[in-house]
Parts: C-alpha cells; structure tokens; sequence
C-alpha cells in the first residue's frame, strides 16, 4: 500500500471533488473544500492550545460534522484522537481519563458535569470550534498536510468491556486504510454514494462508515441515533440516501414501527450495513422484503479487527442468512479445534491495547487476536459465529451456548426478545431465560416450555423464566448479560 | 377537558413510561435529551398517548413528534383540548 495516512486519503477526495457535498446536517452542509478547510482551522487552534504529534486529545460530541473536524484535525497534527461515548458512565470516563492522560478533553458544557477530576483541561467544544471565518480566497493546497508514518498511532477506540474497565484499542492510520479499503471494495462505493450514518462516531462501525464516504469521494448526512425520523426522512428525500448503515435493532425499529414510510423513501437506497449485534434470519427476510431492491451486508469484527468478514446475504440468499461471509482480503481467520474459538490476523488489526498490552503477532507477522467468538466454517468458507466462549454455561459436563438458544426460542410469536444467562445454585449451572412477551397478560411459562421441547436438547431448557418489559442494554446496544446476572442473584 | 388538565396528564404519562423523576421533567424536554427517551420509549410513549386519549395517530403525524410540545400539537389537532 503507498504511504498514506487518514487525512492524506480525505485530502486525496477533496482535491478530486472540492465541490461536491461531503457532510450534511439537518441544518448545515460542508462542501469537500468546506470540511478540508474548517479542519485546518480547528487543527490551527488546537495547536495554539498547544496541541502536538503524539498527544492525546478525548472528545465527546453527537455526530455532527464538528465531530468529523475535529476529529480530522488532531489527526492533521499528528496527535492522537480519542473519540468516547456520549452516554459513557462518569465511572468509566474517570477511568478513561486517568489511562491516557489527554492534554485536551473537548465536549459540550452539559457533558463537564461528568468529568470529575482534570476539569482544566476541559475545552467548550463550541469555544474552539464555533464562530470561525472560513476565506474564500484560500486555495486547498493553502492548507497542506504532510504524510506521516502511517504506522504511528493514530486513535484509540474504548470497547466497553463486558467485564472489567474499558479497553483503549489501538489503531493506526494503516490497520483503518486497509479495513478502509476493504469496506469500499466488498460494498462497491464510490463518489455516488450518500450514506446516512446514524450510529455513533465514536465506534467503529459508524466511524468506518464514515471514512468510507469520504474516502471514496462519496457524501455523508450525519444524525445522532434513530430518535428524530422526521429528519431521517427528509434527508432521505432531500439527498436520494443510498445508504443506511444500521444494527438489528434499527433493523427492527424499521420494520415493526416505520415499514411503509421507510419503503417510501427509500427509492434509492442501495446498501444496508448492518452490524453490532447479529442479524436474525427473520429480520433479514422481513428487511429485504420491505426493500426488494437494496443489498443487505452483514459483517463480523471487534474494535480490535474490524470487518475481518463480510457478507452480501442478499446475494447468497435465505439459506445463508445466517453466515457473516469469507474473510476479507488479507485478513486470515482461524478456529481453534478445541474450543471452537475464532481467532483474527492480518494488517487490519489493532497493534494492542493502550498503553502497551501489545498483541502476539502470527506467522505472517501481523498482529494475532483472540475474540471470545465460537464459530464454524461450512465448505465454501463462510463464517458462521455460534456463541461467545465466556457466555458458556456448562450446565453439568454439557456446554450451552446462550446464542444458539436464543435463536431457536426468539422464532416463537410470543416472544419479542429473549436473554439466556447461566446462574450458579448449590455449586452448580443453571439456566434462566430472560423474557420480554409480546403480550404480558396471556403469557404462560408453560407455553414457552412446550415450544421449546424437541426443538433445542433438555439440558437447554430453562430452569427459570423471568419476565421483563425490556432487555437492559450497554452503551454499544448489546444485551447487558452482567446486569442480568446482577439480576438473578436478588431473584429468590 | 380543560388545558392546564391536558398538560398535567400528558406530563404524567411521560413520567411513567420514561420512569423518570419529576424533576427530570420539563416543559422543553425532547427526544434523546435524556437517556431514557430513546427509541423504544419513543414508540412506547406514542402508544400510551393513543391509548390514554382514545385516539389513533397516523405514521406521518407520529414522526413529527419530537418533544412535549408537539405531543400538546398532537393532541390539538386530534380535536383533544
């Protein structure tokens, strides 16, 4: 790959399409020349605050473009972007900020009253980044950028760490060009593109959506979760979208709640990405069958290894919906016999953990990760992910994985969702299943039981059923099983 | 069904299926201002309103609710006042 670095490849657009769209709000609009410029500015007076390569600048902002300048600018510097959750807990943030000793943290007033210690490092994200004048009389190549080594770090991205404290992954400018480069190929985008992105910038998949936009000459609209449609819509008209990169819970937002508005505007619409939690088979028929003429992808990957698979489960059809595809170029996917782990190599691989918990590199001399995944490959090479090894509950010599379970049970009508968590009692495993009914008034246990019975082995079977009115989640939309395990401890 | 009635109901509903606490609650509150008004509430909260006021509200008018004042719209124009 020729050196290049993150902003290299945003120049790269800029000076092909200085015109054309790159972001857009639901009340503003940046032209490639516009965003190139206002990043130069923001990079300009964060290095009057005295900003350089290798510091660590944490923000946390809604996805708007002031998100994607800023970001873009610490990088400019060759400083390190740590781009955290909104909605991150005050506990995990203190823990965040001790980790990487930020020179800056940069957000909105509202989100100061979080931080509890090191508040005079706070920035006003509106104090730096409003208000500045853009000239028109500058040329692009007034503001230029020099390629550094793209090798060097270039952000860390916090998992949210299902146990313990978050995890500062470690990505440089040439593990995200190559995964970059893979998404742009396996989707086929280019400068007719327009994806809007709702999810947040500050993980991978909404941030990898993004730079793939920009770095194919394509366009964005950028809006900060599911909650305000009005806007999706419009922009969805206003910009003949083409693609909504969405989890399966947006998936499942689109087809109980806005089927027949969202078929409407969605005329153009060519991709969905869907990523974060895995996609059910149903969701995916009912999804392709209110948008005949899109292309569902689907792909697998951690912070760590981001979209080591992909699968256009439109393409290879209902009975591989299941699958999340071959592995990508270069990327090397391995299952370990024994226990059936997945393990991921290949240059999109994250170097490590901050500070310096590097990983094992592979034979290939690239960087080798673990996941914690269980998977399969069936004969074509297709990547089938059936559990998480942790989330194992060995119910007496017998191993269950809570994903596999929960498949089957979630096909019955009665039940909108479903959580399998292993308990301890008396020394020994036991299975509960978390329920949300579809309706809580004629919901029977017994019934659940019944459907279950020769469809999953006994050893599966629940043996205790608790009703919910909503599965807790964590920050990244996924099932919080430690609350749930939480849970069951004050259960008698 | 006087005014101050209808504002006082619609806030209590939105308290409850928030499950937020009064002073979580104000006249200006919108959708993602809080965590709890996400999307699923979003839709829970529109269903309650269906409900407690016997109406139905068509999808288009649905998505322009954002906050408490376009519920009050809402309801306005469903002829509840």
């Amino acid at each position: 790959m020729v050196n290049s670095d993150l902003v290299n490849e945003l120049l790269q657009s800029t000076l092909r399409n200085p015109e054309k769209i790159a972001l857009a709000e639901h009340d503003n609009k940046l032209t490639y020349s516009e965003l190139w410029q206002s990043i130069s500015i923001a990079a300009k007076k964060l290095n009057e605050r005295g900003v350089t390569a290798g510091d660590r600048v944490l923000f946390s902002l809604n996805n708007t473009a002031v998100f994607v300048i800023l970001h873009f600018a610490i990088l400019k510097l060759k400083a390190i972007s740590v781009p955290v959750d909104k909605m991150i807990s005050e506990t995990n943030l203190d823990f965040i900020i001790k980790d990487v000793n930020p020179l800056l943290i940069i957000s909105d007033k509202n989100w100061k009253k979080k931080i509890n210690t090191t508040l005079e490092k706070f920035v006003d994200s509106s104090d730096l980044l409003d208000n500045y004048v853009m000239d028109n009389k500058k040329e692009i190549s007034d503001y230029g950028h020099e390629v550094g080594n793209n090798n060097n770090l270039a952000v860390i991205l916090f998992t949210s760490g299902s146990t313990g404290s978050p995890k500062g992954v470690m990505l440089s400018n040439s593990n995200t060009l190559q995964t970059v480069s893979n998404i742009i190929d396996f989707c086929e985008y280019d400068k007719n593109c327009f994806e809007l992105v709702t999810l947040p910038l500050s993980h991978s998949f909404g941030l990898g959506q993004v730079y793939a936009m920009l770095f194919s000459g394509g366009s964005v609209f950028l809006e900060t979760g599911m909650l305000r449609m009005k806007r999706i819509f419009k922009a969805m008209d206003d910009y003949k979208i083409t693609g909504f990169p969405t989890t399966p819970k947006g998936v499942d937002l689109i087809i109980n709640q806005y089927a027949e508005i969202f078929k409407s505007k969605a005329q153009h619409l060519q991709t969905l990405v869907v990523n974060s939690a895995p996609l059910m088979p149903d969701q995916t028929k009912k999804l392709q069958k209110i948008l005949p003429n899109s292309k569902i992808y689907v792909y697998y990957g951690l912070t760590e290894a981001s979209r080591s698979s992909f699968a256009c489960l439109t393409d290879l059809g209902s009975d591989m919906y299941s699958t999340v595809g071959l592995p990508m170029d270069s990327v090397e996917i391995a299952i370990e016999k024994e226990t059936g782990e997945i393990f991921i190599s290949g240059p999109t691989v994250s170097i490590g953990y901050w500070p310096n918990k590097l990983f094992n590199t592979s034979h290939n001399q690239f960087p080798i990760i673990s996941t914690g995944d269980i998977g399969r490959f069936d004969r074509q090479g297709n990547l089938y992910i059936t559990g998480r090894i942790k989330d194992q509950i060995n119910v007496g010599g017998y191993k269950v994985d809570p994903f596999e379970v929960e498949k089957v049970v979630k096909k019955f009508e009665m039940i909108k969702d479903i959580a399998v968590i292993g308990f301890n009692k008396n020394n020994e495993e036991h299975i509960a299943y978390f329920i949300v009914p579809v309706d809580f008034q004629n919901f029977k246990e017994l019934d659940v039981e019944n459907y279950c019975r020769g469809k999953i082995e006994y050893y599966k079977m629940p043996n205790k059923i608790i009703i919910l009115e909503k599965l807790p989640e964590g920050v990244n939309g996924k099932i919080d099983r430690i609350a749930l395990k939480e849970l069951i401890k004050d259960i008698k | 069904m006087n005014k101050i009635s209808i504002n006082e109901q619609v806030k209590q509903i939105i308290i409850s299926v928030l499950n937020i606490a009064e002073d979580q609650f104000s006249d200006e509150l919108a959708i993602g201002d809080i965590p709890e008004w996400d999307s699923i509430n979003h839709i829970l909260l529109i269903q309650q309103i269906e409900e407690d006021f016997n109406i139905s509200i068509d999808i288009t008018d649905a998505i322009d609710i954002e906050d408490v004042f376009d519920i009050l719209n809402i309801l306005k124009k469903y002829n509840i006042n």
